[in-house]
């Protein structure tokens, strides 16, 4: 029962006493085994419920729960179809209605580009473009871009060239792990569009003149929705600047002089303690 | 998340109609807060009433003001026109909240409704809108199951914890809100939101104060105050309100409001911070609303 889609499924790989026990308590919802099967599917459950399939017993264990309880509710085994388009290609999903688009790009598409960080809304490297606007895709339903234009970092460049916001991160060092890079790069293609639009920001001085000019300050607060743990803060706010206006972000480091380390040295080799 | 029964409503009837048959439907608008919820299984859903389709998105000049749709996103609304020029307050305090990807997610609807503070509860409530909108003297306007509208002032929006701190508004299920009126503007000119953070972006507000003046020379037509992060729902300062009528824009003057309207605060035994906390954010709104700071 090779499926083709899953490369290296272990067939004859025995569950784990965790994986047993998950799967006890997921045997607790009483489908009929086609309906368990297809949620398993719409879920994204991938090589784990690959791995159940072909355990006999869970096969016994889903029909005997069948045929002993009651009609299951409507809601569980039902999918939704959703139908839309990411960078520029057209795809048809048959999901269940819980699946967030962070999972359905990742798992269905295998648009791994875009990274899952606290799946709460609250850090920013989930972020996708979405009809051009900037959302997260953790909180968003895969249901709910029905019919929309979806932008992933792996749609950012062309065939031949990267585009200019990722030259502008390499160039100016934007990134270490790189992790919360993807969601950095989504984050301010759309802010330079933002910016085009005229939109405003907390920190802009008056919200009757927007600004068409960004100040550093105000690409701080407009990518403050993108956290970074490896502190490369000032180079991506460096790259952005570059990009929206041509000209170097303030430097506020330096390199120490030869005098300077000098002092420094002096005073090192006097400290008794 | 629990499984749930989804479906994609096309009008505000169709939605009311579904979520109103069933005791523990419930709508989904921007997700960024019900999705988040749901993830934890702090909320659940039977069926999902997802109104992205829903045509409930204009901003459009309203009986002398402007009538701001349910539906419209957070961004879109912070910065249309009508609003940036003509309530900045109001535009300002949505700015401050959240993030620019939540923001863009985020509805107005799904904007209003707090968590209530009693014996029972004390969390305050996260939305900075409804503040300013406390500020702004709103209505809101909102579709029920049997296809009529109410109108509800925003005072009276939020209701009052008491026994029932779960319950947070006065919406019953089913109802939804299909717009958010604003009257004819006056504080174009003098207004400012304040939101003091623990950091600088992209948390709630600790405390933050909407203020408004209406000025004549350096005397204080009209004044309106509201603040964020002391109550249950938005606190409409009246004592403040009512001590600077009349009087001149001064920081003295100021300082006597806001100490006229914490006199009534009631601190726990954790956050006595906010009562000096909030005479001073009350001060200085006031004097960046007026353009002194």
């Amino acid at each position: 029962m090779q499926d083709p889609r899953i490369p290296d499924a272990k067939a004859d790989v025995p569950l784990s006493d965790d994986e047993n026990a998950l799967l006890r308590e997921m045997l607790q919802s009483g489908l009929p085994r086609r309906d368990f099967l297809k949620m398993m599917a719409g879920a994204s459950a991938g090589v784990f419920a690959y791995q159940l399939l072909t355990e006999k017993q869970v096969l016994a264990s889903t029909l005997a729960l069948a045929q002993s309880t009651g009609a299951p509710s409507a809601a569980e085994g039902a999918t939704v179809a959703v139908e839309f388009t990411v960078n520029g290609v057209s795809r048809n999903l048959e999901v269940d209605p819980r699946v967030v688009l962070l999972d359905a790009l990742r798992e269905k598409l295998a648009l791994t580009g875009t990274k899952k960080g606290c799946d709460h809304g609250q850090c920013g490297a989930c972020t996708v473009i979405v009809d051009g606007k900037r959302v997260l895709s953790c909180l968003t339903l895969a249901a709910q871009v029905d019919g929309k234009a979806v932008t992933t970092v792996e749609g950012l460049a062309t065939e031949e060239q990267l585009h200019p916001m990722q030259e502008a991160f390499i160039e100016h060092d934007g990134f270490q792990c790189g992790y919360c890079t993807p969601g950095q790069l989504c984050s301010a293609v759309a802010l330079l569009d933002e910016a085009k639009r005229g939109e405003c920001s907390y920190v802009t001085p008056d919200m009757k003149s927007p600004p068409t000019q960004l100040s550093d300050d105000e690409i701080r607060e407009r990518m403050s929705g993108n956290i970074c743990r490896c502190a490369a803060y000032p180079q991506i706010l460096a790259a952005i600047q570059s990009i929206h206006s041509s000209r170097k972000a303030v430097q506020t480091w330096g390199f120490a002089s030869e005098e300077k380390l000098a002092e420094i040295r002096k005073e090192l080799a006097s400290e008794t303690v | 998340m629990r499984p749930f029964n989804y479906f994609r409503a096309t009008t505000g009837e169709e939605a009311v109609k579904t979520v109103s048959s069933q005791p523990k439907a419930r709508y989904l608008g921007g997700g960024t807060n019900l999705l988040d919820l749901m993830k934890d299984n702090v909320e659940s859903a039977s069926d999902l009433v997802d109104l992205t389709r829903v045509p409930l998105t204009e901003i459009t000049e309203y009986n002398g003001g402007v009538s701001i749709s349910a539906l419209a996103k957070n961004s879109d609304t912070a910065n249309h026109e009508l609003i940036r020029t003509r309530y900045p307050l109001l535009s300002h305090a949505m700015l401050g909240a959240a993030s620019a990807q939540i923001r863009n997610m985020a509805t107005n609807g799904g904007n209003l409704p707090i968590f209530g503070a009693s014996d029972q509860c004390v969390a305050v409530h996260p939305s900075d809108m409804a503040v300013a909108l406390a500020a702004l003297d709103a209505k809101i306007h909102v579709l029920t199951p049997k296809g009529t509208v109410r109108i509800i002032p925003i005072a009276d929006f939020h209701r009052l914890p008491g026994d029932h701190p779960e319950s947070d508004n006065t919406l019953q299920h089913g109802e939804l809100i299909a717009r958010i009126e604003l009257p004819p503007p006056r504080f174009m000119d003098h207004s400012y939101y304040l939101k003091v953070r623990d950091r600088t972006i992209y948390a709630f507000a600790l405390i933050s104060v909407a203020a408004a003046l209406e000025l004549d020379g350096n005397t204080i037509k009209d004044v309106r105050l509201a603040m964020g992060g002391v109550a249950h729902k938005p606190w409409r300062a009246h004592q403040v309100e009512k001590a600077l009528i009349g009087k001149k824009a001064t920081e003295q003057n100021f300082a006597a409001g806001a100490e006229a309207e914490m006199k009534a605060a009631q601190p726990l035994a954790h956050n006595g911070y906010k009562v000096e906390l909030g005479k001073r954010a009350i001060v200085r709104a006031l004097l960046r609303a007026n353009g002194t700071v």
